[in-house]
Formats: structure tokens, C-alpha cells, sequence
């Protein structure tokens, strides 16, 4: 598997603030890599580092081999960059930033089918500042997608935008990378690392916690899924389902049963039941989720308000 | 080459659909001179030398062109882009940092340059002020003023901290120099010290290049001005060259 991007033990401070302390990571070629934490944990000041817009303060990073603080100009026609605090020259139309970013590059995408692409072709002749924000971002995905990058950062895309956005986004995401691209992107959003991230790294306060596919951090750090089952009959008095293997927590009441456990533990819960001949009426199951992992690793909630940005 | 024709196209659109900016550039000086030959009139005055207001102080009146684009609106656009973030995204393509400056100073260039031709035509076709036999070199002065103080605007952009203190020291800069340039004024009624100060103005050395060609006189005695203006456009080139940033460091 090639990497596309390393960090070794990244440290980057600011004056005695420490925004990344420590941080060692690789993404392989052609995955969408996660890195997930609360506002202020340091995403974008590695996203920067990655970027060439800022560099460590000690340790080292890679970017398709090269030193991305050195490298400025090679890499400039081989990454796309979406910012989180992008902006174009003032009271342009998209058509003219398409432009001006095209003859920026020796050889760029016909702009016209990115813009057909992400669903914004009958946009170009209005001015990017009047647009909504979803369609805004698009443009600014657009420009990113115009060198025809090998390696794509993506900065907080989501924040601020509408539940619906957001889920069209994701598809435009994996349509990026479905088209060949590596995909970094950053999101303080749970929901949107499980749906589109190959690989997570939760940072939290500058150090990375974790790093892995979202089904093995919540293995690993979220255990167990809830099961609510309502039975048809009371079940006998002897039921005992905290000897089945792998149950690490039961109650009954009446005919309501709570049991908690892994994956396989419900199956072979589910398999007792039968063999007492007990039929359930209904059942439901709750899952953990990235915020139950990020719960587990810093003892904190992470914050999911959805402030207006 | 392509990066530059498009980048030049790009902040003309973004220029030019800001009505505020282009009519102080484009529409002030003309409008002055309108008002002020209407008001004043354009009879012989003795404090003009036995000339009209407009026939006397024409020339002057390009010089507020410059003024208000070097000291207020190139650096007010220029940070308003770095500011923004425009030019933190530009930086990550392969756009070359003397590539921009040179589109961005070429935009302001044309709108300068229309603005102080304006400026004369008006005071030649309403007033009937008579052209001189040098006025290519009166245009060709004009632009060499308006690049020097370009080149003074790209280092007030470094030297400025922000878009809102550009805006605020950039117009009381701009009214000193506007006032500092005789275009109001009779020099010759001023006390001493005031004309002696005001000789320091570059907008008033630029006023001497271009009055003194419009009135005939040959280069070689325009050495002061000339040389003041040279400075101007040097020093400010390397200042600005030296603090030009992409954007705020992080």
C-alpha cells in the first residue's frame, strides 16, 4: 500500500500554546482519511502543516514524498485544497473564478464538467457571493478539483452547511475519490466520519488518541450495542442470559429485557431464547457510535451542538 | 503569461463591480474639475497670475487620481484580498507572488491612467483650457507618477495592519496630499513655511513635473521632481517587495 501523506511525532506550537503535540500518522493512496476531534483540537493546524501554509515546529511531514514547506511549487499542481476559510477576489461569478483558476494550471479540468459534475452548471453565471452555502463550497470544491489533484484536503466542508447539503456533499466526497484521488479531510461531525471516513484519527487538545476504520475503534473503545427485547410471555423466573458468553450486562421487567453486549453476544442471546422457547414481540438495538469512542478514550462528550458557524 | 492575462481580467470584473471605488477613481477628479470651473469660473484672477482657475491649477487636478489610488485604494484591495483569505487560497496554486502584484498593479494602472486623462479632458473640451504642444510628455509624466505612486500603495498594503486601518489612515493620507498638492490652493498666496513644507509632498513634486511640462519647460529643469518621484517608486518598491505576505502568518 503507498502513503500518501506522513507525520512523525508533529509538534507545533504557539508561543506556549501546544496545537499539536506529538502527532505520528500515515493515509494511504485512495482512502478518505478522517481526522475528527472538537473545535480547537488542532485539525486545521495539521491540515496547515500539510498544506505548506504553516510548518512544525519539530518533527516531520510528507506529502507524495515531498517536504510540503519546501516543496511549495510541485505540490501546488498535485493537491487540491479546499480551506475552511476560503475565499475568491470579491464580487466574481463562478464562471470567472473557474477561469482564472484554469489558466493557473498547465493542464486543468474542463471546468464546465466539474461544475455539471457536482450539480452547480447553472450557477456559473452567478456571483459566488450570492450563493447558498452548499453551492458555495461546491465552487470552492470545483477549483480544488481543477489540477486534477492526486491528494485532496478538504477543511471542515460541512460546517454550516444544512442537514441535506451535508448528505449530498458526502456523495460528491466519494465521487471524488472514486475518480482516483486520495481524500484528508477534517469534521467535527461523528456522524460524517462514520458515513464517509476508510480510516479515523481522533485528535483531541493536539494529540492524536486513536487511529483506525470506524468499526474497530468502536470495538475497540465502545464495546458494547444495546438490545431492548419485549418478549410475548413473561419469561420464567430462571432465566439467567448473564451466563451467555460475551453479555456484559442484563435486566428484566416483566417482559422487557435490556441486554448489552458485542455483536456476537446478542446472536447467542437471541439463540437462548429460542431454545426456551421464548418469542420476542419486538426488539430494538443502539449501536455506539465515534462519540461513544471519543467519550471512552478522553472522558468528555464531544461537543455536538450544531453552532451556526 | 496566461496566469497574468487572467488574473488581470479577474480583478478587473472584481473592480469594476464595486461602484464605490471606481467612481472615486474614475469619476472624481473630472467631476472636480467640473465643479470647481463651474463654480469658480475660469476668468483671469490676479492670485492665478492674470490666468483662469482652471487654465492655472488643470494639470493639479490628476494629481488627486494619484493620491487617493496609492495611499487608499490599491492598499485597501490588496489587503482586502489577503485578508479575505483570496490570496492564502492563491498561494497554494502555482501562481508566482510577482505575478500577482504585477496583474494587481496593472488593473489600477489602467483605472489611474483613466482617470487623470479624464481629469484633462475635461478641463480641455468645458473649458477650453489650451493643450500644450508637449502633452505627450504631460501623459507620459502622468504615468510615470501614477507607477510611483502605485509602487508607494504596494507598500502601504505591507505596511498597513489591516483592511480597516488602511481605510482610516489612507483617507486622512489622502486629504493631506489632495491639499498638498495645489490643485486648491494658490501655492504662490501661502506663507513661507507652508510652501516650504509642502514642497516635501510627493503629490506637490508630481503637480511641479506636470505643471511645469504642461507649461513648456524643459525636462532638464525638472530634474527635483523628477528625482523625488524616481525615489518614491524605488524605496516603495523594495519596502513593499520585502513585506509582501500571502496572508496573516499563523
Amino acid at each position: 500500500m503507498t502513503t500518501t501523506v506522513v507525520c512523525e511525532e508533529v509538534n507545533r506550537t504557539f508561543g506556549t500554546v501546544t496545537a499539536l503535540d506529538g502527532v505520528s500518522l500515515t493515509v494511504h493512496e485512495g482512502e478518505i482519511f478522517g481526522v475528527v476531534g472538537p473545535n480547537g483540537a488542532g485539525k486545521t493546524t495539521l491540515l496547515n502543516c500539510l498544506e505548506g501554509l504553516d510548518r512544525p515546529t519539530s518533527g516531520r511531514v510528507e506529502v507524495l514524498g515531498l517536504d510540503p514547506a519546501r516543496h511549495t511549487a510541485e505540490l501546488a499542481t498535485r493537491v487540491g485544497v479546499q480551506l475552511q476559510s476560503a475565499a475568491l477576489p470579491p464580487r466574481l461569478t463562478v464562471q470567472e473564478a473557474m477561469r482564472l483558476y484554469s489558466a493557473l494550471y498547465d493542464d486543468p479540468r474542463p471546468w464546465p464538467d466539474l461544475l455539471r459534475t457536482l450539480g452547480i452548471a447553472d450557477k456559473a453565471r452567478d456571483r459566488v457571493d450570492r450563493l447558498s452555502g452548499g453551492e458555495r463550497q461546491r465552487v470552492f470544491i470545483a477549483l480544488a478539483l481543477i489540477p486534477r489533484p492526486e491528494l485532496v484536503f478538504m477543511d471542515e466542508l460541512t460546517t454550516a452547511l444544512d442537514p441535506r447539503s451535508r448528505r449530498e456533499m458526502w456523495d460528491t466526497v466519494e465521487a471524488v475519490r472514486d475518480e482516483g484521488a486520495t481524500v484528508v479531510l477534517t469534521t467535527h461531525y461523528m456522524e460524517e466520519a462514520e458515513r464517509l471516513c476508510d480510516r479515523v484519527a481522533i485528535i483531541d487538545r493536539g494529540r492524536l488518541v486513536a487511529l483506525d476504520t470506524v468499526p474497530a475503534l468502536i470495538q475497540r473503545h465502545a464495546g458494547a450495542t444495546t438490545a431492548h427485547i419485549t418478549l410475548t410471555s413473561a419469561p420464567p423466573a430462571d432465566l439467567d442470559l448473564a451466563r451467555v458468553p460475551g453479555v456484559t450486562h442484563v435486566t428484566v421487567k416483566g417482559r422487557d429485557l435490556t441486554v448489552q453486549g458485542d455483536a456476537d453476544a446478542l446472536q447467542r442471546t437471541l439463540a437462548e431464547l429460542s431454545a426456551q422457547n421464548l418469542t420476542a414481540a419486538t426488539m430494538s438495538t443502539t449501536s455506539p457510535g465515534l462519540e461513544d469512542v471519543f467519550l471512552s478514550l478522553t472522558g468528555r462528550p464531544i461537543a455536538t451542538q450544531e453552532a451556526a458557524a | 503569461m496566461k496566469a497574468y492575462r487572467a488574473l488581470v481580467a479577474t480583478l478587473w470584473h472584481s473592480q469594476r463591480r464595486d461602484p464605490v471605488g471606481l467612481f472615486f477613481a474614475f469619476v472624481f477628479a473630472p467631476a472636480l474639475v467640473l465643479i470647481l470651473g463651474v463654480v469658480l469660473g475660469n476668468e483671469p484672477r490676479p492670485e492665478f497670475g492674470g490666468r483662469g482657475m482652471i487654465d492655472a491649477t488643470l494639470p493639479a487636478f490628476s494629481s488627486l487620481v494619484l493620491a487617493m489610488l496609492g495611499v487608499l485604494q490599491l492598499p485597501v484591495s490588496l489587503l482586502t484580498l489577503r485578508d479575505t483569505g483570496a490570496l492564502r487560497r492563491l498561494r497554494l496554486t502555482p501562481l508566482r507572488p510577482a505575478t500577482f502584484v504585477a496583474a494587481a498593479l496593472t488593473v489600477h494602472f489602467a483605472i489611474g491612467m483613466a482617470g487623470m486623462l479624464a481629469a484633462l479632458a475635461t478641463g480641455w473640451l468645458v473649458f477650453g483650457v489650451a493643450l500644450p504642444s508637449g502633452i505627450l510628455a504631460v501623459v507620459l509624466a502622468c504615468a510615470f507618477g501614477l507607477l510611483a505612486f502605485l509602487s508607494l500603495g504596494f507598500a502601504l498594503a505591507g505596511l498597513y495592519p489591516s483592511v480597516g486601518a488602511a481605510t482610516g489612515i489612507g483617507n486622512v493620507l489622502m486629504i493631506v496630499l489632495m491639499i498638498s498638492s495645489g490643485a486648491f490652493t494658490p501655492v504662490s498666496a501661502m506663507p513661507d513655511g507652508v510652501r516650504r513644507a509642502i514642497e516635501f509632498s510627493p503629490v506637490r513634486q508630481f503637480v511641479n513635473l506636470v505643471q511645469g511640462l504642461w507649461e513648456g519647460k524643459a525636462l532638464s529643469t525638472l530634474g527635483t521632481p523628477l528625482i523625488a518621484l524616481l525615489a518614491l517608486l524605488v524605496v516603495s518598491a523594495v519596502v513593499g517587495r520585502f513585506l509582501f505576505r500571502w496572508g496573516h502568518r499563523a
